[in-house]
């Protein structure tokens, strides 16, 4: 831990890699991308998702990047700050106020979706499901979260139980700080994600047909359904936005949380290679690794057909029913142990993610009202498990999907939007063209100077405003909410519009009782 | 079914390219950081 007035360092590079990345990778990575990737035109998918990659995903990398060291300069480790300093108006720290709001607010709920995967961890090496059918383990995930009653779950408590460990797990490694908490963590759990990942990704390539009844049902058809292109879906608008969404998803941008990590770094460290590493780690993880396990492993237990019916489904019912169903099945041998490497990768993606989610508040209340790192650590810790409570006992009305939505979906590239505007037309895209270079192990491509400038905050638009006419707006009219679910759903928008009040009055005070933009 | 050709084409060129990246990405890190 740094000393009182000292600024935090990252001890290697390496460390901040892999950090950087372990924040990207996600369970998205493992459960979303196969489910989109099936759905929407197979191999023909990759075409959008490479473009994508490259006119979206790695310049607001670099982007993000370059704000977050630009801010660290100026001992700013959070949006606001940051923000601050690049446009000098009244309201610039406002806007990054809402960096703040989307990574708290993903935190509250992400911690509990994570205390999952450590508690269905357990019950894998516990094997306190086998053969199980899609009604049992779905009753199995229901009476885990409260929602019904089983001779397994006869309350929330176990649920809950974990919810608490998982919680000071993040906080503790938090108090711990950048090099010792966060850089060690992911020292950790990175390599220890790629290991079980592979090795699930071989054994399962190497069940070919489980069930000899079935030879249709195979691994091969599995990786069919995710690779054979159709390229009549390239046609399709909705597949070039679902192709954005995903790029945009799986590199976490738009969070605020590349900002503070990269915030923690000198002034001429290199963020031109960091940056590229960490997409390219996370692009990894997500087409090789995550392409290879879940939905091949499912066609080949199910059937194209049931896993068309699961991929619709969405991500939690392959993730946490299909995958129990098929480690406990007695097609798979020592399912157990597989079924307890695949939960634990999942938990290690979740965690590496959500101590990411929750520094920037810690930053903004070291580096904006003075606090030390307990107390930083502490006030966060009270706001975030007096908040979870909602969402654990709300679960089933729709309140956690609520929240998911506008700070987790619609945010996300609403702030994506501001933070480009304003790094490369109000700072200006030469200053900040200059600033990602500087220090560069390697140089960014001259080209990328007009992606940044012109093609990503396009793209950036036409996604919003495609989502506020397709879901924005049908969300907010309540229009596919059930009536039961409609007080709760509110109850969901009381408590952001409460976070996001209290956010605007700190950035307020902070900057009453302060003189900012000291260069350190 | 079976991953046809155009499949395998796909497969392979997705995994290629992000295989390169991560390859170049990390082999310059390391030597930059052998170097410091």
């Amino acid at each position: 831990m740094a000393k009182k007035g000292e600024r935090e360092q990252w001890g290697t590079k390496i460390g901040l890699i892999l950090a950087v990345a372990g924040n990207a990778v996600g369970l998205g990575n493992f459960l979303r991308f196969p489910v989109q990737a099936a759905e929407n035109g197979g191999g023909a998918f990759m075409i959008p998702y490479f473009i994508f990659f490259l006119l979206l995903g790695i310049p607001l990398m670099w982007i993000e990047w370059g704000i977050g060291r630009h801010g660290g300069k100026f001992r700013h480790g959070s949006a606001p700050g940051m923000f601050d300093v690049l446009w000098k108006n009244k309201l610039a720290k406002y806007f990054g106020a809402l960096g703040l709001f989307i990574s708290i607010t993903i935190l509250i709920y992400y911690t509990y979706i994570e205390s999952w995967t450590l508690g269905f961890s357990v019950f894998s090496l516990f094997g306190m499901y086998s053969n199980e059918t899609r009604e049992t383990m779905t009753g199995f995930l229901s009476s885990y979260q409260g929602i019904t009653k089983s001779e397994t779950f006869t309350s929330l408590w176990p649920a809950y139980i974990l919810m608490i460990i998982t919680f000071a797990l993040n906080f503790a490694i938090l108090y711990k700080g950048i090099s010792k908490g966060i850089e060690r963590l992911a020292k950790i759990a990175m390599p220890l994600l790629f290991l079980f990942a592979i090795i699930l990704a071989i054994r399962i390539i190497a069940l070919g047909t489980p069930d000899p009844a079935f030879p249709e049902n195979n691994v091969a058809n599995g990786f069919a359904f995710i690779w054979n292109p159709d390229f009549t879906a390239l046609g399709n608008p909705n597949i070039w936005l679902a192709a954005a969404g995903q790029i945009f998803f799986t590199l976490s941008l738009g969070m605020g949380t590349i900002h503070a990590y990269a915030s923690y770094l000198k002034p001429d460290e290199d963020i031109v290679l960091s940056g590229l590493s960490t997409a390219s780690t996370n692009e990894f993880a997500e087409v090789i690794l995550g392409g290879s396990i879940a939905i091949p492993v499912a066609v080949a237990f199910f059937g194209l057909d049931a896993t068309k019916q699961i991929a619709q489904g969405g991500a939690f019912n392959l993730g946490f029913v299909s995958m129990p169903i098929i480690f406990g099945s007695n097609h798979f041998p020592l399912g157990e142990v597989f079924g307890f490497m695949w939960f634990l990768l999942l938990f290690f993606a979740g965690i590496t993610s959500s101590v990411a989610m929750g520094q920037p508040v810690v930053a903004f209340l070291e580096d904006e009202f003075g606090m030390d790192r307990k107390k930083a650590v502490t006030t966060l810790a009270i706001g975030v498990l007096a908040a979870v409570q909602f969402v654990i006992f709300f679960l089933k009305f729709g309140f956690l999907d609520e929240m998911d939505y506008w700070a987790g979906t619609f945010g996300l590239v609403v702030f994506a939007l501001i933070e480009t505007i304003l790094f490369m037309w109000v700072f200006g895209a030469d200053k900040a063209w200059k600033e990602m270079n500087n220090g560069g192990d390697i140089q960014i491509p001259r080209f990328f100077y007009y992606i940044m400038k012109y093609v990503t905050p396009v793209i950036l638009l036409i996604l919003m405003i495609w989502w506020f006419v397709q879901s924005a707006v049908p969300t907010l009219l309540l229009e596919n909410a059930k009536p039961e679910n409609v007080p709760y759903i509110w109850g969901a928008r009381i408590l952001m519009i409460t976070i996001a009040v209290v956010i605007i009055l700190m950035v307020k005070r902070a900057w009453s009782i302060n003189n900012h933009n000291k260069v350190m | 079914m079976g991953l046809t050709t155009s499949g395998i084409i796909f497969l392979s060129l997705a995994w290629g390219i992000i295989l390169s990246l991560v390859t170049y990405c990390f082999y310059k890190v390391f030597r930059i950081e052998q170097k410091k």
